[in-house]
């Protein structure tokens, strides 16, 4: 196949320009935290939600805000309580006394960006609700249905500590999100930094330097983008690496894997490895991508076995030691 | 006795009465009286230095084995012998009505020297069954102790001293083999001249590279291979590291000039865009391409 791969990468990198735009004006609030804001552009980009996790304090939840401002969409935090009923995401039917009829008031979840706080602190029937609209993009109220806006993401966190009473999410619905990352604290610089914008008491204020239509020409422009076979049977070998280990000289690993990855993250990989390309202004995937998304894609699909657990082994190893082994193309 | 009055049938009768109780009487002192007979025998009259003389000592009687009570007999008292070892055994039998008993007492000697040895009486005592203590006693015995006798066992032992000593033989020698084996590879491949990490990555790139091939992006393919290689070699960089990014990433701060990096990234770069994009290559880059790897290799070979 010939692809007019100058054509492509031209398209790519006029598209990607809001990429820079986008991540300065972010700065402006958020310092550091580069790796977390790149990858909520990712999911932007590849349509996929995003499952942060991390310790309280790291702007996660201010991250997202400002990300939303800066596209100009609307943007609505939940805080997932134990007593959150779906009918709070969702929304539900109202009697309007005066009609004398129900009116559909709809829930927060109506929204472009919806920051699910504490996911894992809800009963799994909210869980459910949130997860199915995730899915499908659309919410059922009474006999209507309404479809979210485009785009739509969903950015939940999670708490890593202070596991008691929460109600953590199965693997199978785990699965639905694209993206896992893991938030890291900022560097002492950083910190620094924060410290001092802070100290002044006031937030600077954030311009909206994308529209939602340029999100979604980008998005458009991300499923163009050209995939080799080589990367395709690249991306294959890792994830079955992740199921079948032995096949890949990883007899090591057999007794620490108990499930490896589903086609969902073959698909996954595709679309956040193609996201990652057109960030970087080219029109074609490389192992680079690949590679660099293996991580945030994978960490939540494979689950380890008890031994792993006891030999403190987590997914994490056990990805970086299939990525060491699998040939790069 | 016989009751006065009494008729001369009758006489005789009571005489013959009191003749069979008294035989009976007798017959049981005789009977209630267990003689024991002691008897003593040597395996042979001589024994060879390196042998074991048996002594065995039996005493047999009639009766239960618990008619008598037979004490602990000593070990007797010897010349030019020495006591090895003591055994006792008791057997009781029937034959026509009759109960007989025995016990039997062994004892091993092996000689001091050579020339004559005596064993002295053995003293059997027991208790009958009126306690009464009777004490029996055995010859005295000599026996001649002769020269020893070749040891039956002495070929065997000879004969797996044989085969050790063989299946030692064969063991060093297979050892000796396998390590003049080893000497002799690890000799010819010290001998066999070991190629540099940039001469390897030349020689490669002049062999393998064809710029007049129309299979372009093999071209490019094989150039980010051998630079691979290269790289790994010269910089010691992990079997892992094998995109573009991971080894200019690794090679920051491995002594490799920022406008090398920058060269080797263009490099690299251009080899991807062959790979993976999809598109027609560059026959005019592939040239301009490969004096890079070349002139990248020379300026970092390994001085």
């Amino acid at each position: 196949m010939n692809v007019d791969i100058q054509a492509l990468n031209d398209k790519v990198q006029k598209e990607s320009a809001f990429v820079k735009k986008l991540t300065e004006e972010i700065g402006t609030v958020i310092v550091g935290q580069n790796y977390m804001v790149e990858r909520l552009l990712i999911g932007l980009l590849s349509n996929g939600h995003v499952l942060l996790e991390g310790v309280p304090g790291l702007a996660k939840t201010l991250t997202v805000s400002t990300l939303a401002q800066a596209i100009k969409t609307k943007f609505q935090r939940i805080q997932f309580t134990p007593d959150l009923l779906p009918a709070d995401l969702i929304g539900t039917l109202i009697y309007d006394q005066q009609k004398g009829d129900f009116t559909t008031k709809q829930g927060p979840i109506f929204s472009n960006l919806v920051l699910a706080d504490e996911i894992n602190r809800s009963p799994a029937k909210v869980q459910s609700a949130l997860l199915e609209a995730m899915m499908e993009r659309q919410v059922t109220i009474g006999e209507n249905t309404f479809k979210l806006d485009d785009p739509f993401l969903v950015l939940a966190t999670q708490n890593p500590i202070e596991q008691e009473g929460t109600y953590p999410l199965p693997e199978a619905q785990v699965d639905r999100f694209m993206l896992k990352l893991s938030v890291g604290y900022p560097s002492r610089d950083e910190e620094l930094e924060i410290m001092r914008r802070m100290a002044k008491g006031k937030t600077p204020a954030v311009k909206a330097v994308v529209t939602p239509k340029e999100i979604i020409s980008a998005r458009n422009t991300v499923d163009e983008i050209y995939l080799d076979a080589k990367i395709e049977n690249y991306i294959i070998d890792i994830v079955f690496a992740t199921r079948d280990p032995k096949k890949y000289g990883l007899d090591d690993l057999t007794e620490l894997i108990s499930f490896g990855a589903s086609p969902r993250a073959s698909i996954s990989l595709v679309k956040a490895s193609k996201a990652h390309a057109l960030m970087r202004g080219r029109g074609y995937v490389t192992p680079d991508d690949v590679r660099a998304m293996c991580m945030d894609i994978l960490r939540h699909r494979v689950l380890v076995t008890y031994e792993a657990e006891a030999e403190e082994i987590n997914s994490e190893n056990i990805i970086q030691q299939i990525l060491a082994k699998v040939e790069v193309p | 006795m016989v009751p006065e009055g009494t008729g001369k049938v009758r006489k005789i009768f009571y005489f013959m009465a009191y003749f069979l109780l008294a035989a009976t009487t007798i017959g049981g002192i005789s009977i209630a009286e267990t003689e024991v007979k002691i008897s003593a025998r040597l395996d042979s009259d001589e024994v060879p230095f390196n042998r074991e003389a048996r002594l065995v000592v039996q005493a047999r009687w009639i009766g239960p084995a618990n008619a008598i009570k037979i004490f602990p007999i000593d070990a007797p008292t010897t010349t030019n012998l020495k006591l090895l070892s003591t055994s006792t055994a008791n057997a009781v039998s029937s034959e026509n009505g009759l109960v007989f008993s025995k016990r039997e007492y062994e004892f091993s000697f092996s000689g001091e020297t050579l020339g004559m040895a005596y064993i002295d009486e053995v003293i059997l005592r027991y208790h009958d069954a009126d306690l009464q203590e009777h004490v029996l006693r055995t010859a005295r015995l000599p026996l001649r102790i002769i020269d020893p006798v070749a040891e039956n066992s002495d070929g065997l032992t000879l004969f797996i001293l044989a085969g050790l000593f063989i299946l030692l033989f064969a063991v060093a020698w297979t050892i000796y083999f396998l390590w003049k084996k080893k000497s002799t590879v690890e000799q010819e491949s010290e001998m066999a001249p070991v190629k540099s990490a940039d001469e390897e990555a030349v020689e490669d790139l002049k062999k393998n590279i064809n710029l007049q091939s129309t299979e372009i992006g093999a071209q490019y393919s094989e150039i980010a291979r051998i630079m691979r290689h290269f790289l790994r070699r010269r910089f010691a960089l992990g079997a892992s590291i094998g995109t573009t990014d991971e080894l200019i990433e690794n090679l920051t701060g491995k002594k490799v000039a920022m406008e090398e990096l920058a060269t080797l990234r263009e490099l690299m770069q251009a080899c991807d865009l062959a790979k993976f994009s999809g598109g027609s290559s560059d026959a005019n880059q592939l040239a301009r391409i490969y004096n890079i790897a070349l002139q990248f290799i020379e300026k970092n070979k390994f001085e």
